[in-house]
């Protein structure tokens, strides 16, 4: 069975891109008005990603990838959270004056 | 370290709220919406499932546990690919169209991840994170 394993660098990289592609295929289809072709896209790549977490050759996410995980939620949500402190404000300010519907 | 604090009580308070979002979801919906009354069902309650699971799991292989901006992401994520899809395919039959409000969370949704991913990928890229 061991022809059927994959390296862990590559497994990272498969699930990454098919998160990436579904979401990506999920928009642009919507977009084009084909929304059952993005769900269906969506579902493979979200499957995909799935299938192939098993087959990585050693563990697929270790302790690095943990780290990082918890660096990126961490920085995402400050960086969200600080834009949506200036934004929703500037809204409001802007629809006051009647500058923003 | 400050995380720890949150690792038991934390999680059990969220999945408690969400536990109880669950249940009221199913009650109240039921009547007027029973669709979106289940909807919010099957999410809610798989969050707490999925949640515990994962709470069990790191205890089992001694990981770091989980904070709370990582459970905030998770949460998102979890309800964002299965609602989103669901609207998707919902347009597609006919019962669903975007209105302005769907599509302003849809978009925030999608610039939450796509920092997600650019933070994540830096990191990645120095090596080391932060």
């Amino acid at each position: 069975m061991s022809h059927l394993l994959v390296a862990p660098t590559r497994v990272r990289r498969l699930i990454a891109t098919a998160a990436i592609l579904g979401g990506l295929a999920l928009a642009l289809f919507t977009i084009l008005k084909l929304p059952l072709v993005g769900v269906g896209v969506y579902v493979v790549a979200v499957g995909s990603a799935a299938l192939v977490q098993p087959l990585a050759d050693g563990t697929a996410f270790d302790e690095r990838d943990e780290e990082i995980a918890h660096a990126a939620a961490f920085w995402t949500l400050r960086v969200f959270g600080l834009a949506s402190a200036i934004t929703f404000p500037a809204l409001t300010v802007a629809w006051g004056v009647g500058a923003f519907e | 370290m400050g995380d720890n604090r949150f690792d038991g009580s934390f999680v059990q308070f969220v999945t408690g709220l969400l536990a109880a979002a669950a249940a009221v979801s199913l009650a109240l919906l039921s009547n007027a919406r029973p669709l979106l009354g289940v909807a919010g069902y099957i999410i809610f309650g798989g969050a707490v499932v999925v949640i515990q699971s994962q709470r069990d799991a790191a205890f089992a292989s001694g990981a770091r546990p989980q904070t709370p901006a990582e459970i905030t992401l998770t949460l998102i994520g979890l309800t964002s690919a299965m609602v989103f899809p669901g609207l998707v395919a919902a347009d597609g039959l006919g019962v669903f169209s975007w209105t302005p409000v769907s599509v302003g969370i849809a978009l925030t949704v999608a610039v939450l991840y796509a920092i997600y991913g650019i933070v994540s990928v830096g990191h990645r890229l120095r090596g080391r994170p932060a």
